[in-house]
Parts: structure tokens; sequence; C-alpha cells
């Protein structure tokens, strides 16, 4: 089991390595001059040539990656020319917010499309079945960024329920109603095409077990057909079922970026998109990098669960 | 020739019959030809110029809403621009992003995938791990760089978008691979002496068509949501071309007292979503013989 463990954590390394490779050279694509871009077009050539060597731009490219990695090694992300502090505090202040917005989703899309995936497989072509299969696609074909539109305009402007955006109230909030009250759209929305995603693969994982021998068997034991389903077929169908679960972990935080965008939520998303803006690449390397880890290692919690369900699975 | 010709004929007949009885699948085949024909047809079903400005007539409201008028049945945006012979050119958009990112990500992918799963060894572990490495990304963010690196264009969003969701099929394709060369008629190829390419080419491709041809179909409508992303950021296709994600990006500002601006375009973009969405579930169904004797 410890080895188990141990071998799926070294696996990851490689791949850290490969997406430290492809942030660092895309956004050392980026045309333009940060130096330039920092000082502005009024700059002297030699406090521009001094910047570049201060930055480390004078370096050929290679020189540069090595340096940058054997930095974030060391904890040092360098710092954002746009906010004036170091990246590695930027992104932490907003990773809080997004891991927050995106777990609530994680677990409602979870408890939602779990549900939604053995009622439709235990009704197989049932109205249920029918009725819920539809309104999982009808989750998954609608652009997440939309919906929040939608629903803003819906719950937020007309009937006044919730909150338009942001995360606390400006006067007066910052407790814990007042956050839940700020985090209720946006999980949902957020939730709504994960649900979707999980519903489906639950669906199809019971059926499959649902036709297994061993649910025959506890039917002719005279078990009731509610431990059947759920202490037989929907334990089996777990094992299957958890590793989706740590994938929509990682789209679930990738699509957090279409939601902070627009609840203006403050999480790391949101500071993506406008590092990307501004072109202030250190930042975009950082959060990047942030971003991908987070989805690895949730799928590397979500293969060892799977491997703690049934050890049989192996790499 | 002639008798070929009277197979196509029966198994596209099989097909409609099949879809008949797949109600949603149906539906789906519908919005989606409805939504390449508007596609095609936008020059002559458009009732305006997507880029006619009246400024006198801004902000008119659709014909269901009060003040609306025939004259511009989903009303006019926010420099009176007509909103329905925009949304009608915004298929356009939608429908060649679907068709090129998709072209380019399934060639990238189902080329690695027969690599990977033909040839195993090596060959395999590095394929793997460029898969691995790339379904780790964050792949809007990986889009929103790309964009940012090479510039905002309406070329440069379906380069982008082809060659960041390559991943899914390189995955399926040596799945499937690996299934299909362990099958009889692959070893009695082998048994023949055909070669190695001959045999990917003439024995395994043809038969990855089925689960190819689903993931293309879900993946067209994962990238035109994509797209419509990337432009509501102003990432992608830029105005004043009439794409649904620029117009609902340009809506929003309105969105309080004037809500159709957001709605409309929305809508187009999840009607074809759910369209297309629709279709790949009915042809998996259609193309899965278990489920094939059930419907």
């Amino acid at each position: 089991m410890v080895g188990y463990f141990l071998k799926r954590l070294a696996m990851l390394i490689p791949v850290l390595l490969g997406i430290s490779v492809i942030v660092f050279f895309i956004m050392a694509l980026i045309p333009g001059d940060p130096a330039q871009a920092i000082l502005g077009s009024y700059a002297t050539a030699e406090n521009l040539a001094n910047l570049r060597a201060d930055l480390g731009l004078d370096k050929p490219v290679f020189q540069r990656y090595f340096i940058w990695l054997g930095n974030l090694l060391q904890g040092d992300f360098g710092s954002s020319y746009t906010l004036n502090r170091p990246v590695i505090d930027e992104v932490l202040d907003r990773l809080g917010p997004t891991l927050l917005l995106a777990g609530t989703a994680l677990v409602l899309c979870s408890i939602f499309g779990l549900l939604i995936g053995v009622i439709t497989a235990v009704k197989q072509y049932g109205w249920q079945d029918r009725f819920f299969t539809l309104i999982a696609l009808l989750g998954i074909s609608t652009p997440s960024f939309w919906l929040g539109l939608v629903l803003i305009l819906a719950f937020a402007v007309k009937l006044n329920w919730f909150p338009v955006s942001g995360m606390f109230a400006v006067y007066g909030g910052g407790d814990l109603p007042d956050l839940l009250y700020h985090l209720a759209l946006p999980a949902l929305t957020l939730a709504a095409v994960a649900t979707g995603v999980i519903a489906r693969l639950t669906r199809s994982g019971m059926l499959e077990i649902l036709r297994q021998d061993f649910v025959l068997t506890a039917r002719a034991k005279g078990l009731s057909e509610r431990k059947v389903i759920w202490h037989h077929a929907f334990k089996n169908a777990l094992v299957n079922i958890v590793p989706v679960i740590g994938i929509q972990a990682g789209f679930v935080i990738g699509g957090a970026v279409y939601i902070e965008t627009v609840f203006q939520w403050p999480g790391i998303g949101r500071m993506l998109v406008t590092a990307i803006t501004t072109r202030d690449i250190l930042l975009v390397q950082g959060g990047v990098l942030v971003v991908a880890t987070c989805y690895v290692v949730f799928n590397l919690v979500a293969d060892m669960v799977q491997h703690l369900l049934d050890p049989r699975i192996s790499i | 020739m002639n008798s070929t010709k009277v197979q196509y004929n029966t198994r596209l007949q099989k097909v409609f019959w099949i879809f008949r009885k797949h109600r949603l699948g149906l539906v789906g085949l519908v919005l989606t030809i409805l939504l390449v024909l508007v596609a095609i047809m936008a020059p002559y079903i458009a009732p305006y110029d997507p880029y006619d400005q009246d400024i006198m007539k801004r902000f008119t409201p659709p014909v269901w809403h009060e003040g609306g008028s025939t004259e511009h049945i989903l009303g006019t945006d926010h420099v009176g621009r007509d909103l329905l012979s925009r949304v009608i050119y915004g298929a356009r958009i939608s429908m060649s992003v679907g068709i090129f990112a998709v072209s380019i990500a399934a060639s990238i992918g189902i080329v690695l995938g027969l690599l990977a799963g033909h040839f195993m060894g090596t060959t395999d572990r590095i394929i793997s791990y460029f898969i691995d490495m790339m379904m780790a990304f964050p792949y809007v963010l990986l889009a929103m760089a790309l964009v940012a690196v090479f510039g905002a264009s309406f070329t440069n969003v379906f380069i982008v978008l082809g060659i960041t969701t390559w991943p899914i099929y390189a995955r399926v394709t040596r799945t499937e691979v690996l299934r299909i060369k362990e099958m009889d008629y692959v070893l009695a190829a082998r048994a023949f002496g055909m070669g190695r390419i001959k045999i990917i080419v003439s024995e395994i491709f043809p038969n990855l068509f089925n689960s190819i041809i689903v993931v293309c179909t879900v993946q067209t409508a994962f990238v035109i949501i994509s797209e419509s992303f990337l432009s509501f950021l102003g990432l992608g296709v830029q105005p004043p071309i009439p794409s649904w994600g620029g117009m609902l990006s340009e809506g929003r500002a309105y969105m309080l007292e004037m809500s159709w601006l957001a709605t409309i375009p929305g809508l187009a973009i999840f009607f074809a979503a759910i369209g297309i969405n629709l279709l790949g579930d009915g042809l998996r169904d259609f193309f899965d013989p278990y489920k094939r004797k059930q419907i």
C-alpha cells in the first residue's frame, strides 16, 4: 500500500516538470519586451538595459528556465510587476477563495451527480431516467459563464435573493453567513456542469454493476432492494466513479476561471485572466503552475482513494 | 457502382430508422442540421447586414417585449445592429471554429493515439506522458495564454483550440487500438504477412471510426462553448465580427435593463451545444451494439 502511494507520488515529478516547461516557454514566447512594458515608452536605453539585467532577461532562454525552476524549488516565484508584490503571496491569497468555491461546487456536484446517476440507472428507461438524463445533458451543454449571468439576472437582480457578485459584503460583512450568502450562486453555477458529467458516468457504472451475478445473488438472498442498490451495487460502482470525481475536481478548478470572471470572485482564475491580459508573465506562470499542481494532486488523491477501495488496482 | 449506391441508401435509411426511435438523438440531428443550414445560408436568410448600424434604432427590444417591432424580431444592440442577423452570422463563426478546431485536434490526437497503441514500448510511454501532462493542464488557461502569445484573431482561436484539445482523441484512439489489435481479423492480416503500416491504415483505422465520431461530436459542442468564452473575455474572435461570445460580452454591459442582449446569444450557444450533444448521444447509442438492440 505504502509502496503504491510512493510510486504514484514519484510519477508526479515528470508531469510537474513537463508542465513547468510548457508554462515557462509559452510565456517566454510572448512578443514584446517586459522591461519596456514596465518602464513605458519614454525609458532611456540605459534604464532598459539595467532593468533587463535585473530581471535576468539578458540571459539565454534555457538558462532563464533553470534559474526560474531553481527559484521555484526554493519557493520564490518572482515578483508581479503589475501588483508589485511577490507572486507566491498573491497566488496563495487567491488560492483560498478558489479552493473554497471549487470545493463547495465539487461537494454539491458529487452529491447530486451520484444521486441522479443511481436513480437513473435503477429506473433505466423509466421517466426518471429520461428526465434526469435530459437534465444532465442540459447541464453539460450550458455555457457556465452564461448560466452565471442568467442566474445573477434572475436571483440577484430580479428576486434579490442573493448578491450580484463578490465574496463578502462591502459594509458589515465578513462572517460565515455572509460568505455562504455570497458563495451560493457561484458554487451552484459551477456545480451545474460537473453534475451532468458525474451523473452520466455514475449511471453507466451502476448499469454495468447491476447486470453482474453478485447483484442477482443479493436479490436472490431476499435482501431489500435498497440494500442491494446502496450496499452492494453502489459500493462497487464507486470504485470506478471516484477517479471521475478526481478528474472533475480538476475541471471544476478550471471551470472556476469562467465563474470567477462572471461573479467577480476574488480567486486565482480571475487573477489569471487579468494577468494574461496585462501580460504579467511571472504571475501567469506562478498561477498556472499552482492550478495545474492542484489538478494533479486531486487526481492523485482520487487514485489513492480508488486504491483504498479496491487494492487490486495497480499502476 | 450502382449496387454500392443502393447499399449506401439503405444504410442511410437505417440510420434514420434507428434515430427515429431514439427521439432525443433525432432532436439533436435536426438541431445540428438546422445549425449547419443557418451557417451556410446566412447571407440569404439574415434580414439585415450584421454590420449595419442604425444608431437611431439602438436598443430596440425584441418583438415580444413592449416597444418591440417586427422590423427587428430579436431587437437591436447598443449600436443599432439587428440582433437576429448577428445571431445568424454568429452560427458561421461557431460552426467554423467547431469544424476547424476539431479537425486539427482529431488529426493530431488520432495519429499520436495510433502510434502509441500500435507500437507500444517507448513510443507509447512518451506519447502517454504527453497526454497525461496535457490533460493535467487547466485547458482554458492554456488556451488563454496561447491566445495572448499569438494574438486574438479568428484563425488563432481555432488553431489554439485545436492544439489544446487533442489529448482526448489520443487517449480514446490509443485505448481502441489496444482493443482492436487483439481482434482476430488483425491477427489474420498479420498472419497473411501484411505490413505494420498497412495494418494500421486498412485494418485498425477504419474500425476506430465509431468511437472517434462520437468524441468529435461531443468535442464540437465543447469547442463552441470554449470559443464563446474566449470571445466573451475579448481573447477570441474580435469585434465587430458577430461571434456569440462577443455578443454576450457586449450585451453584458446592458444586462440589467436590456436582458435580451445577453440572453439571446447565450441561448444560441446553448441550443447549438445541446443539439450537437444530443446527436453525439444518439450516435453513441447507435454504434453500441448492446444498446442498438434496445432502441
